[in-house]
């Protein structure tokens, strides 16, 4: 099977929930409030990274991606969060269970993703792959604003393992490390009578981002990475 | 670090989509097309002061003020966002070296660094006659050095965006007249410029 | 208010304790939150004067310098140099390499009653980390074996002092026990430092491409340089990497585009590097390597305008220089693309230029070219490496810089140099076979 293929697939499951969801939803894909039980809500849409001069110098320092993520409300104020961001040199699939309440207009979640981030890179001059585990325990507040939804995501980027090959060489490490922060605002709101959408921002402050792997980068210093993210509510 | 700006003008071009989008029923601004008409090509020209605004290097004496000017063709619908395109003059920052040394002797140098804009704007009146106008696309900057008596002058596309405040007033049937306040910026060279401008506009087609 | 978990109702208005709330004040908000996270590194610059240090002690001999070469245990200091550190004869001094963060400790020498005094800076070349660096040899701890001529052996020779921050302060005990010779293998290896000795990104104290960072090289452990040639409008080839003159390397200054729109004369009136230098003319550069420094190899890699015939006329005309100096120098022309290939095959007597050639082996073939230098990310490529030796070609590695990659690459492969910014990581791993 060919990675097109995969991607569809990946996303097709992602997108799945929304397909069967209940009549009610849960209130958007970033805000942390919590939904009916076993309502679910999912979003497509665009990343597009900066990546640090550092790191890209002179060549072309933004890479687009694309976004599926989905969120099935449990009972107790449980949720399941589920995401994809696909591009095929850089790839992240992320899984996370929340725990989330509401205060009014303001609501708060805490939580625990996992995502395991793989990439190939077969271009002229290089014969790499790449895989590896990210923890991102995290925080959000969001504020109800009537007819938007703000948010704000404090996240912990603990990389796990990290697993490269060039050609017939490879290196693996494995350890727990705490390699940076990331801080994501977002906003959703209606741009038409059932259709939502949310445009966001995240500012990774990290020694290491996924989707720079194949610059096998060496700076043992925190770099600011920023994201653009902007998709619909399905 | 820098992180790009073209990036959140994105952003803010896409919130004022929907900003449109909500007050696409409320009552019409009054620089919105006559009633009879549903759209009109309005043009804009103005002119103005600048003044380079990012920071510079302490060893250059840069002269940061100078003079800027511009015009907007712009698409005036019954709807509240507007659209079109931006471009003009404007000077970044210039300087003076006195009796630079380099391999071939001393010299007295001189650089002027001028942009000229090329934008796709996207514009909203905002409350009454205050209009902010968002832009995105880049700048030919151009650079007029001189030393050892010999003078070049190059030329080199940089992306960019704008974002603006203008507020007018109608003064003859449909021209109007005002201030705009704006900001350039080219990004990818690190310049920017805040310009002051007094400006006219009219519709040059309606339908 | 929405009540929890109630459906979406697209509403026209925003509103919160009588506020109005506006896509563009969020948008805004956001803004100058991402301007406030631009940073800029500031390095530190050690609190030490090596030459106030060391007024009053006598020069210490080349051949004492090269006698305390040599992989030490460290015994206290593993903070700074982990377990195992390279002692180096660099320059005029010693340098110490470490596979800790690629860190290398410059040192200057001298002696004062019978014992051997170093003092200096040590730097990481991952990070921005740096400071200062004060030991010495007693004469019972093995400086009398030494000036007296004698070898290090085993045990025999113990470096004692501290180090500290970049301000002097918080020093730690350094301690240093002679362990065994360097390694040297069966040939000859190159460590070869990127761009005369790195990249502007690890923040070292000149700019990337200039002779002041030329002259450190071999204190950062090359025995060779990669630096990239340019040409200018009026035809002079100079070093400088990217296409256009940007903030990368140069500060503001107003000129736009790329070297080849502007004369030296030009150049030299208006720009400087990060660091304040002059962008440094080929002349300039290899002057500089071939009066000022010991390293024996030279990559020049072809960049954008520059015709592979000047190169090809100023590499003769260095080379016929540096036998008239009776300098050991190799200079190379590098050809990175199909267009400087077919410029070097134009060359009526190209078969007698010294070639390295970054495309497939039979692009080396085709032209000649004494060495194949593949990206490292193809991998070790030990069939190909063994096909180029048996047809007396050299292999060289670019570039890099993980230190895992670096380790496999030395014991894996069969490569005879590597290309790195950190040429202190590559000379640690080839010492300490």
């Amino acid at each position: 099977m060919n990675r097109t293929s995969h991607t569809v697939i990946v996303l097709l499951l992602l997108l799945l929930p929304s397909a069967l969801r209940a009549q009610e939803t849960p209130e958007g894909m970033h805000f942390p409030a919590p939904g009916p039980v076993w309502s679910s809500q999912s979003a497509i849409g665009l990343r597009l990274l900066t990546v640090p001069r550092d790191i890209a110098e002179e060549e072309l320092n933004k890479a687009p991606s694309i976004e599926a993520q989905s969120v099935l409300s449990l009972p107790w104020h449980f949720s399941v969060r589920g995401g994809a961001v696909l591009q095929v040199l850089t790839n992240e699939l992320r899984l996370g269970t929340h725990w989330s309440w509401r205060l009014g207009d303001v609501s708060m979640s805490v939580g625990d993703d996992w995502a395991f981030w793989f990439g190939f890179m077969n271009l002229d001059g290089f014969d790499n792959r790449a895989n590896g585990w990210i923890n991102y325990p995290g925080v959000a507040v969001g504020i109800d604003l009537g007819a938007a939804r703000l948010s704000a995501r404090g996240e912990g980027i603990f990389l796990l393992s990290q697993h490269t090959l060039a050609g017939e060489s490879e290196v693996s490490s494995t350890k727990r490390m705490l390699v940076g922060t990331a801080l994501t605002l977002a906003m959703e709101q209606p741009i038409s009578r059932g259709t939502e959408m949310y445009l966001g921002v995240r500012l990774s402050r990290t020694k290491f981002h996924y989707q720079t792997w194949f610059a096998f980068s060496t700076f043992d210093r925190h770099l600011l990475f920023s994201e653009l993210l902007i998709g619909v509510l399905l | 670090m820098r992180v790009s700006i073209s990036l959140l003008v994105a952003l803010i071009l896409a919130a004022a989509a929907v900003h449109g989008q909500e007050h696409a029923t409320e009552p019409r601004p009054a620089s919105a097309p006559p009633r009879d008409t549903t759209a009109a090509l309005v043009l804009s020209l103005g002119g103005g002061a600048s003044r380079y605004v990012m920071p510079h290097d302490a060893r250059l004496d840069i002269d940061r003020e100078g003079a800027a000017y511009m015009f907007r063709l712009c698409l005036h619908t019954s709807r509240r966002l507007r659209a079109g395109v931006e471009s003009g003059w404007t000077l970044f920052y210039s300087y003076e070296l006195n009796d630079v040394e380099t391999s071939f002797g001393h010299t007295d140098a001189g650089l002027t660094l001028s942009a000229i804009p090329v934008l796709a704007v996207f514009s909203m009146p905002v409350f009454g006659s205050l209009t902010v106008h968002a832009g995105t696309g880049g700048y030919f900057v151009r650079s007029h050095a001189t030393s050892f008596g010999e003078t070049v002058d190059v030329v080199r596309f940089a992306q960019g965006w704008m974002a603006a405040l203008s507020w007018d007033v109608g003064v003859f049937r449909q021209t109007r007249v005002g201030a705009e306040l704006k900001w350039y910026g080219a990004t990818e060279f690190d310049d920017g410029v805040v310009l002051l401008q007094l400006r006219m506009s009219f519709p040059l087609l309606t339908w | 208010m929405m009540s929890p978990g109630a459906p979406r109702v697209p509403s026209t208005r925003w509103g919160i304790g009588g506020v109005r709330w506006h896509p563009g004040r969020l948008l805004l908000l956001v803004l100058l939150l991402q301007l406030s996270c631009n940073e800029e590194v500031v390095l530190p610059v050690p609190a030490i004067d090596v030459a106030a240090e060391l007024a009053g002690t006598r020069a210490l001999p080349p051949a004492v310098l090269t006698a305390m070469e040599g992989v030490y245990e460290v015994i206290d200091g593993q903070a700074l140099l982990g377990r195992e550190a390279v002692v180096k004869h660099t320059g005029s001094g010693l340098s110490i390499f470490t596979d800790r963060d690629a860190g290398v400790v410059m040192l200057e020498c001298g002696i004062a009653d019978s014992a051997i005094i170093v003092v200096g800076t040590w730097r990481k070349l991952t990070g921005t980390e740096t400071g200062v660096f004060r030991a010495s040899i007693s004469e019972l701890h093995g400086a009398a074996r030494l000036l007296a001529g004698g070898t290090a052996e085993a045990g025999a020779v113990t470096v004692l002092g501290d180090f500290g921050n970049a301000t002097g302060k918080g020093m730690r005990p350094l301690q240093l026990v002679y362990r065994r010779p360097l390694y040297h293998g069966p040939r000859p290896f190159l460590v070869i430092a990127h761009r005369a000795g790195g990249r502007n990104s690890d923040h070292l104290p000149a700019s990337e491409n200039t002779a002041e960072l030329v002259r450190m090289a071999e204190r950062f452990g090359a025995n060779g340089v990669e630096i990239d040639v340019q040409v200018t409008r009026d035809g002079v080839p100079v070093v400088y990497h990217d296409e256009t003159l940007n903030l990368r390397l140069t500060q503001k200054s107003g000129l736009v585009g790329s070297i080849s729109d502007y004369t030296l004369a030009q150049i030299e009136s208006f720009v400087r590097l990060k660091n304040g230098e002059r962008i440094p003319t080929l002349r300039r550069m290899l002057g500089t390597i071939l009066r000022q420094t010991t390293l024996r190899f030279v990559w020049l890699d072809s960049k954008y305008t520059v015709p592979v015939a000047l190169l090809r006329d100023l590499q003769r005309a260095y080379v016929d220089s540096a036998r008239h100096f009776n300098r050991d120098l190799t200079i190379v022309i590098g050809l990175p693309d199909a267009e400087k290939v077919d410029q070097l095959l134009r060359i009526p007597d190209y078969e007698d230029a010294t070639v390295l050639c970054e495309l497939d082996v039979e692009t080396v073939r085709r032209t000649h070219a004494e060495i194949w230098a593949p990206r490292w990310t193809m991998g070790t490529q030990n069939a190909l490496v063994a096909a180029m030796h048996a047809e007396g070609r050299l292999v060289l590695s670019w570039t890099l810089d993980n230190a895992e990659y670096i380790q496999q690459f030395l014991r894996d492969g069969d490569v005879d140099g590597i290309l790195s910014n950190y040429p202190s990581l590559v000379a640690y791993y080839h010492f300490v076979q």
